[in-house]
């Protein structure tokens, strides 16, 4: 299919764009040399007319100006991520600290479940128990947690003895 | 050329200072140029090309790719300048290229010839429509193919074509009528 002549035109301005000269464009369209060759020279005086340069000294202070505003504005953007990120690492110990409290807290509560007196978890059994009764409203209720721990101690004892271990003074006194 | 200009988008978007630094050396005197043919007026070119290029640091963040190349963004964003200046200015100014020569040309000849021809540009591009002038200006000062110039006013590029067509024959009959006026005197 024939190419339009706007297409033949815009083909010829790029090349000559690009440094062809005109004669070489005009040599590929010989039928529309004729008309092509004024608009060629016309657009070649536009664009050597139109070759206005910045002064060299403006053009350097601008992209000083401009790249000084870049590197102000990114220092600003990394300050506001450190803030960011310093309160997160604040945040993120806190938690951990909590959770690592519960964690430990919740597991010594459950291993000491079972301990025997001397044992080092022993303590914290008893600590829980008194928390609990401290925790427990009402006498009646109170009152039942009191047997229901002195039946343990007794369960206690029985292991020490199986186990040929001693029983403590406090112990016994507690049962008695 | 596609790539290239995707990649440094990216870059430039993500603040790089080495790809803004491409992007000014590349298109600092383009947009310039475009800006001075538009002004006609050295100081208010110089204000326009700077606020051209924060404007366009501003609002990075929201350009997309899609096609529209970085190029036509920024000349978009330069023809808006332009046309927001143009129309708080006072005065209108068209064309008064002279005082942009400078150390340009050195000879004083080629200067005249020079200044004459500039004359004769701001004459002929008086007679061309807005439109007409703003695909030569895009084209020649700006240096933007016909598929570039098409992204910035949203025309057609068969548009583009047929006003860069129209716009070259207007000039070139004003051309002849000035040196037909030349040889009479």
């Amino acid at each position: 299919m024939r190419k339009r002549f706007e297409d033949i035109l815009d083909i010829c301005l790029e090349r000559i764009t690009r440094g062809e000269s005109v004669e070489l464009c005009l040599a590929s369209y010989p039928e529309e040399a004729a008309e092509l060759e004024p608009l060629l020279r016309v657009a070649l005086s536009v664009t050597e007319v139109s070759s206005i340069e910045p002064r060299p000294e403006f053009k350097n202070a601008a992209k000083y100006r401009l790249l000084s505003a870049l590197e102000a504005k990114e220092e600003k953007r990394a300050r506001r991520r450190l803030v960011f990120w310093g309160w997160q690492r604040r945040w993120a110990t806190v938690v951990a600290a909590v959770l690592v409290v519960i964690l430990i807290g919740g597991s010594a509560v459950m291993a000491s479940a079972n301990s025997l007196p001397g044992d080092t978890l022993y303590p914290v059994k008893t600590a829980t128990e008194k928390a609990r009764v401290f925790l427990t409203p009402g006498d009646e209720t109170k009152a039942s947690l009191h047997i229901k721990f002195a039946e343990c101690r007794l369960r206690e004892m029985e292991a020490l003895v199986e186990a040929e271990r001693p029983i403590p003074a406090p112990v016994l006194s507690v049962v008695h | 050329v596609q790539g290239e200009e995707s990649s440094i988008a990216r870059r430039v978007q993500k603040r790089d200072p080495e790809a803004w630094g491409i992007l000014y050396e590349e298109y600092f005197p383009k947009l310039y140029r475009y800006i001075a043919l538009r002004v006609g007026n050295k100081a208010e070119a110089e204000d326009l090309i700077e606020q051209v290029f924060v404007k366009a640091f501003e609002s990075i963040p929201s350009f997309r790719w899609r096609g529209v190349p970085i190029s036509a963004w920024l000349f978009r964003i330069a023809h808006n300048q332009v046309v927001d200046h143009l129309r708080k200015a006072t005065r209108s100014k068209t064309l008064s290229v002279g005082e942009f020569l400078g150390n340009n040309d050195a000879e004083p000849e080629a200067m005249a010839k020079r200044n004459m021809t500039i004359e004769q540009l701001a004459g002929a591009m008086g007679t061309l429509t807005q439109a007409q002038r703003d695909v030569i200006q895009l084209r020649f000062a700006g240096g933007l193919s016909t598929a570039q110039v098409a992204k910035i006013p949203g025309k057609s590029q068969g548009a583009v074509k047929a006003l860069q067509h129209s716009a070259l024959a207007t000039l070139r009959r004003s051309f002849s009528s000035w040196s037909n006026n030349e040889k009479t005197l």
